[in-house]
């Protein structure tokens, strides 16, 4: 089965609406870190397109983004 | 009794796999009604023909006074034959002391004259496909209050797969046989049982109806299948980043500490972290949730977190197992305190664990009800529904088992519900789930894709 390849990149990237362009929903949608400078976007499934706009971005698949999104920068969730 | 269509006798005192076998019989003749010869157990029997030619074909046995074995090769006699081949017995989670459970390796062989099941579609297509989806149904999501688990493996429709133990030849010039209207296919299956089946019905939901303790309930095979007559065709996978549904805002959902309410839905989690959430209205240590924390259910009801922290949060001793399909249920009293939730798994009521318990201030807020976030859960889900006022033991059984609210009293009061994949609507790159109640136009995904419809758990 074909995966998402996932990244997180800088609300402040110059090219930041072109990389919205290439993710899976808007960018108004994408899950944005607790302090508003970074989000997560994921490329469609089966889509294997190396693009200029991501360059310099370090690529994730879905475990290594899940254990992340659980990561102080992304989650505040009190429990207990 | 006709040679074509023998009376086959059910054993009496059948045991172990054999009464399986002859449950599953009874069950698939009763669940496909164009199984016209649904047979048992067979056996590879060596048969020597009068020019001394041997042959090896499924034999069924019939237990006349000539202690028979009948010839189970397909015949296009019979508008549906089916037969089934037990493999092996292997022994797995053996305890000394405790009763052991067993797997077989289990093949249901069907051969079917689409002819005489519906001359008029067969004009223009193979139904072979309709009659197997027939199978997979009543072997997934239709079995259920049975003393054994069985899981499907591999299917297939090539001939000589599905008769690859015995000797039976195409035959194609002389009698048809492979050819339409007559169709093949199987499926191979893994059937585990305990030690004393058929005593004790391994599915919890039949666990409950016998009254067995909760030692035993857990004990039982968790089945991969959600209620008895349910059924729908499509869940959704949700990846725990990102993925999740939103509601339009509506005034219905403002659900206040002191609303008693019911939340059902099924669930299978991918993987377990730590707070995921099912079903939430929910932002910032703000409302309500239903979802996992680790591997066990909780509800949270909240007014605000940190220093200011004014919460009820309950959660299950239980845990689910990742990959495993369950119908889980929280009802809540409006009394603002842990005695008021009641968890369910596959409609077994648990016992619960108080996380925090210092609400007293109002938990309404203005953000959107949300399934699968805002906290993004790694788990594909189905049927979510809500009502507003607080299910009792049989109202959650009835949701469990059939699925569909059919109380009247329990239609008035859904304010959510949300069959998921079923009747959606995938535009640009967005799905439109339609609410069931009608209160909203539909759930809208955001950042989920068309492939993340999937087949229905």
């Amino acid at each position: 089965m074909d995966d998402n390849r996932y990244y997180i990149v800088n609300m402040n990237d110059p090219n930041i609406l072109a990389i919205g362009q290439l993710s899976v929903g808007a960018l108004g949608s994408q899950r944005v870190s607790l302090d508003g400078t970074q989000a997560i976007i994921k490329l469609p499934k089966g889509d294997e397109t190396q693009y200029p706009e991501l360059e310099g971005y370090e690529q994730y698949n879905h475990s290594q983004i899940r254990e992340i999104v659980f990561e102080p920068e992304w989650y505040n969730e009190e429990v207990g | 009794m006709s040679v074509q269509n023998p009376t086959i006798p059910g054993a009496l005192e059948a045991k172990g796999i054999d009464a399986a076998i002859i449950d599953l019989q009874t069950f698939l003749s009763f669940e496909l009604t164009w199984l016209s010869n649904g047979m048992g157990r067979a056996y590879k029997r060596k048969k020597v023909r009068p020019n001394q030619a041997v042959q090896f074909l499924p034999m069924v046995y019939l237990g006349t006074s000539k202690y028979d074995f009948f010839d189970a090769s397909p015949d296009n006699d019979k508008e549906g034959q089916s037969i089934i081949l037990v493999g092996n017995r292997t022994p797995i989670d053996f305890q000394r002391g405790h009763y052991g459970y067993s797997e077989y390796p289990v093949s249901l062989i069907f051969s079917a004259n689409l002819e005489t099941i519906n001359p008029i579609l067969l004009l223009t297509e193979d139904f072979t496909e309709h009659l197997m989806d027939n199978v997979r149904q009543a072997l997934t999501r239709d079995i259920l209050g049975k003393s054994y688990d069985l899981e499907i493996l591999e299917e297939t429709r090539d001939f000589d797969e599905v008769y690859a133990e015995f000797d039976i030849n195409t035959d194609a010039g002389k009698t048809n046989k492979p050819l339409l209207p007559m169709t093949y296919f199987r499926f191979d299956t893994t059937i585990t049982i305990k030690e004393d089946c058929p005593s004790i019905p391994l599915d919890r939901c039949t666990a409950i109806q016998n009254n067995l303790t909760q030692d035993d309930i857990d004990n039982c095979i968790i089945p991969n299948y959600c209620g008895g007559g349910f059924s729908n065709t499509y869940s959704m996978a949700f990846d725990g980043v990102n993925e999740e549904l939103e509601a339009p805002t509506n005034a219905i959902y403002d659900i206040e500490r002191t609303d008693s309410f019911t939340i059902c839905c099924r669930v299978n989690v991918a993987s377990f972290a730590a707070v995921q959430q099912f079903i939430a209205k929910h932002l910032g240590g703000r409302g309500w949730y239903f979802g996992v924390v680790g591997a066990r259910l909780i509800l949270a009801l909240e007014h605000a977190g940190g220093a200011m922290s004014n919460k009820l949060q309950v959660r299950t001793v239980a845990s689910l197992t990742a990959g495993v399909s369950y119908h889980v249920a929280v009802t809540y009293d409006g009394t603002s305190t842990p005695g008021g939730i009641k968890f369910y798994i596959d409609g077994v009521l648990q016992s619960n664990v108080t996380l925090l318990n210092n609400l007293s201030m109002t938990i309404t807020n203005v953000f959107p009800v949300i399934i699968g976030g805002p906290i993004n859960i790694d788990a594909t889900i189905n049927v979510v529904r809500m009502w507003d006022i607080e299910f009792t033991q049989a109202q959650i059984t009835s949701d469990y088992n059939a699925g569909t609210p059919t109380d009247p009293i329990q239609q008035v009061n859904q304010i959510i519900g949300c069959d998921m994949g079923d009747n959606g609507l995938f535009g640009v790159d967005t799905w439109v789930l339609p609410d069931t109640t009608g209160n909203v136009t539909g759930f809208q995904s955001n950042n989920m894709e068309f492939l993340d419809r999937v087949a229905a758990i």
